[in-house]
């Protein structure tokens, strides 16, 4: 029986074949010679059109892509693509003038036509692409979107190219942001190669921007981008970006820590870990967000601002920033977040915390019977903080708080349908381009998208807010959106949470990672 | 044989056919529009929002978005996905070669690892080795995925650098290397034990006395003789265990980042993405008979007794 170790030898000698064969491909793995490039961690985008980005691919149509305008990491507006942007009297016919000489890196030159070709086409109903609620405002919208039948038009009436360099803008409303609004990637051009031949151009796109795609766009896997030669903005700093399309932030974050990423996006989870790994590379953007709480002000009962100020003063906002969020979020003192242009701060008389009052309040008011109910939507990371709220109210006002997540397919439509009776929901409205303007019409004008996540309008306040868009210079309109502002905290119809971070980590190999409301900066990123 | 085959497959059809019927209707009778889910955690425009409900036609009723569906697929057109606007057989045809090379990894790994010491240790038994192996396929079938899936990533990863963490860049095998191993453990385990006990009771019969006592040597009596007639339950084990690792697997695909089937299915029913969820749950249960069929014809190859009619 002496030869019974034989076959562990055998094992042996498999196990250390399948080890030999790690250690050899470790060494195309982590830190290989990658010249200038650098690589950034993104979800998988539905598509690189930018009047079909659903705000997945916005890093990379940034480098893609030369926009009109452009917020610079100050929340100020700046001219790219755009030479001028200059209204009428009234704020509602622009005149754009486009820098000439400019190229597509395929060589078509960058036209007037090439813009309206792209807004046409995204604000074509039928072709159900995402932008097309970014054209809602101009002239012969409608036709090209009627609620039912065919559409009786093909191309917006109100986008006309007045020659080679210079587009004429109708809206239907005044609207003294319209220069803002250009910075949206819905406005953003597509050359001719695209009507050509739509599928060959999703293959491989080509834009007008830094940075042209090398080699073809592989799914689910990686798109490559080298410097584009012939660009007329600034120059960027690195050579090139790879985008490596990653399932979840959590699966990135690790990819970063092993070396495999250079730059990525992280989510509330993973706040705390970074900034304890790596807090020198944690780079944070006060975005123009905020998270608050709504109320059914249908209901006779949540009508009562008693009600409101009392849910306000129970929560503890510096904990929960502190603790859920690492301090990447800021505690509310208003409902316009400060990274809007010109939004004030401390107009928030109950956003304090005060448990002693908020029960007097409650008191006062009649009291809550039954258990409140905390809605929410899934899969956007509300979990722990609605956990933290619910705990928050009950042991603050001494009620029974349970809590309804809600499906985010649903989400929109529960609201809309006025399904919250019998309690709160977790609302939040993330600017699409930092001006107070956004967030006030969205969240409170009855014809915003948002206006179903506040349900609070008035015409007074309407008014105010129109006087902000019909105002032709940006410190009136400024001036007007403040007032909104001011009435909307007087009445208290939502209680402001926190502005949340856009949040970023990056490794040592890339330096001067600048973060801001177009996310990254690529072409500021140096390699080492 | 042959007739016995043709059945089998005809039984196929009839369950493919209903199994798109039955998660059709399961993903219609969910809550919500997955239209709306598309601008991420802002309400849509509600242009936009019609928009794009009458172009996939999710606004018909029921009946009306099978048949299209049912229609499309007769001519085999597996639908479009909604949350991408990609063709769903495009889709499937993206992850389907990351989860077959993970699963077939996966399935290796426990083939090498868990038959090769379940023999040995059967050959060994009551050694030193024989009580790793015991041991050993306890703690691997114990813990769970998602502690081992970390575990190594720190460890063989971030602190190494011996294997890449992520995404598949590198390809195979040093991008599976680490998930399908991970994904084999509990198999490996279950292997482990499974071809340790057949073999023990194969190692009792009296035809391995004979060839012991007429001088064969012990390896071969292991090899050839026993582990021949002990494969049968292990065969029929690890055609299950191939099945089951080709249906994708949502933890592992999702901490290694590998764009799989799994992580496709689990991603669609977030967003209810009807067509992308029929297409493929059909195309993993056809998966399942085909590997199940496998099996049984292996099994009578292995076994002249299990005859099929």
């Amino acid at each position: 029986m002496k030869n019974r170790q034989i076959p562990v030898v055998v094992t042996v000698i498999t196990l250390a074949a399948v080890a030999a064969c790690s250690t050899a491909s470790s060494k195309t793995s982590g830190s290989s010679p990658r010249a200038s490039t650098f690589t950034v961690a993104e979800l998988e985008p539905a598509s690189f059109v930018p009047g079909k980005d659903d705000g997945i691919a916005g890093d990379e149509l940034n480098a893609l892509f030369a926009p009109l305008t452009k917020f610079d990491a100050k929340n100020h507006l700046t001219y790219v693509q755009a030479n001028s942007v200059i209204p009428n009297a009234t704020a509602t016919v622009w005149t754009i003038t486009i820098r000439p000489g400019w190229k597509f890196q395929d060589g078509e030159p960058v036209t007037a036509q090439s813009y309206v070709n792209a807004w046409n086409a995204t604000a074509y109903g039928p072709n159900a692409w995402a932008g097309n609620g970014d054209f809602t405002g101009i002239e012969g919208y409608a036709a090209l979107n009627p609620p039912s039948g065919k559409p009786t038009a093909r191309t917006l009436s109100g986008a006309r190219v007045l020659n080679a360099t210079t587009i004429q803008v109708r809206l239907t409303h005044r609207d003294s942001q319209f220069p803002q609004e250009l910075s949206l990637p819905g406005f953003l051009p597509l050359p001719g190669a695209y009507f050509k031949d739509p599928a060959a151009w999703e293959a491989k796109p080509i834009g007008d921007g830094p940075f042209e795609v090398s080699g073809a766009w592989q799914p689910n896997k990686s798109l490559t981008m080298v410097r584009y030669a012939a660009y007329q903005g600034q120059r960027p700093t690195a050579g090139g970006i790879t985008f490596e399309i990653y399932t979840s932030e959590a699966a990135a974050y690790t990819a970063l820590q092993a070396g495999q990423v250079d730059i990525t996006a992280i989510g509330p989870a993973t706040y705390a870990a970074a900034e304890r790994d790596m807090p020198a590379d944690v780079v944070a953007y006060a975005a123009p967000a905020i998270d608050y709480l709504g109320f059914p002000l249908y209901n006779a009962y949540f009508g009562n601002k008693l009600i409101r100020e009392a849910i306000s003063l129970a929560i503890d906002r510096a904990t929960i920033t502190r603790v859920l969020y690492a301090r990447l979020a800021v505690p509310a003192s208003a409902i316009l977040p400060p990274a809007e242009d010109g939004a004030p701060l401390n107009v928030c008389a109950y956003c304090g915390y005060d448990p002693a009052r908020a029960r007097d309040l409650l008191a006062r008011a009649g009291g809550w019977k039954g258990p409140l109910v905390l809605w929410y939507p899934t899969g956007l990371g509300y979990d722990q903080a609605a956990k933290a709220i619910a705990n928050d109210l009950s042991q603050n006002l001494d009620i029974k708080v349970t809590l309804n997540a809600v499906p985010v397919t649903s989400w929109f439509a529960s609201l809309a349908g006025k399904k919250v009776t019998n309690g709160i929901y977790i609302g939040h409205w993330g600017a699409y381009f930092p001006s107070m303007q956004n967030t006030l019409a969205n969240l409170f004008k009855t014809t915003g998208t948002g206006y179903v996540e506040s349900w609070y309008s008035t015409p007074a306040l309407t008014k105010i807010i129109n006087a902000g868009d019909g105002a032709t210079s940006p410190a009136v309109a400024q001036a007007y959106y403040r007032q909104a502002e001011q009435m909307i905290m007087a009445a208290f119809p939502v209680v402001p949470l926190y502005y949340r971070d856009y949040v970023y980590v990056h490794t040592s190999a890339v330096t001067n990672v600048v973060v801001d409301c177009n996310q990254i900066e690529l072409s500021d990123v140096a390699v080492r | 044989m042959a007739r016995y085959l043709a059945g089998r497959l005809a039984q196929a059809v009839g369950v493919v056919i209903g199994v798109t019927f039955v998660i059709y209707s399961a993903v219609f009778l969910l809550p919500g529009n997955p239209a709306a889910a598309l601008d991420g955690g802002q309400p849509m425009s509600p242009a936009t929002l019609h928009a794009i409900t009458v172009a996939y036609g999710l606004n018909q009723p029921f009946i009306i978005q099978y048949g299209r569906y049912a229609m499309g697929l007769l001519q085999g057109d597996l639908g479009i996905s909604i949350s991408t606007g990609q063709g769903v057989a495009s889709l499937i045809g993206q992850a389907w070669p990351v989860t077959a090379t993970l699963a077939l990894t996966a399935w290796a790994v426990e083939i090498i690892v868990g038959v090769g010491s379940g023999v040995i240790a059967a050959a060994n038994r009551g050694q030193a080795f024989d009580r790793l192996v015991q041991a050993g396929s306890v703690l691997l079938v114990c813990v769970p995925v998602f502690v081992a899936a970390y575990t190594s990533q720190v460890l063989l990863g971030i602190r190494l650098h011996w294997l890449p963490v992520a995404g598949t860049t590198t390809g195979w095998p040093a991008s599976y290397l680490l998930p399908a191993s991970v994904l084999a453990m509990p198999g490996i385990g279950a292997i482990a034990r499974l071809t340790r006990a057949t073999m023990l009771e194969e190692l009792r019969q009296d035809y391995v006395r004979t060839a012991v006592a007429i001088g064969l040597p012990w390896q071969l009596v292991v090899v050839r003789h026993t582990l021949h007639n002990a494969l049968v339950p292990v065969i029929t084990c690890l055609g299950t265990d191939l099945g089951f690792l080709l249906s994708g697997a949502v933890v592992v695909e999702s901490v290694f980042n590998l764009p799989g089937v799994g992580l496709l299915a689990y991603n669609a029913i977030q967003n209810k993405d009807g067509t992308v969820v029929v297409g493929v749950v059909t195309l993993l249960v056809l998966v399942f008979l085909v590997a199940n069929l496998l099996v049984d014809v292996l099994a009578a190859a292995l076994d002249p007794r299990i005859r099929y009619r």
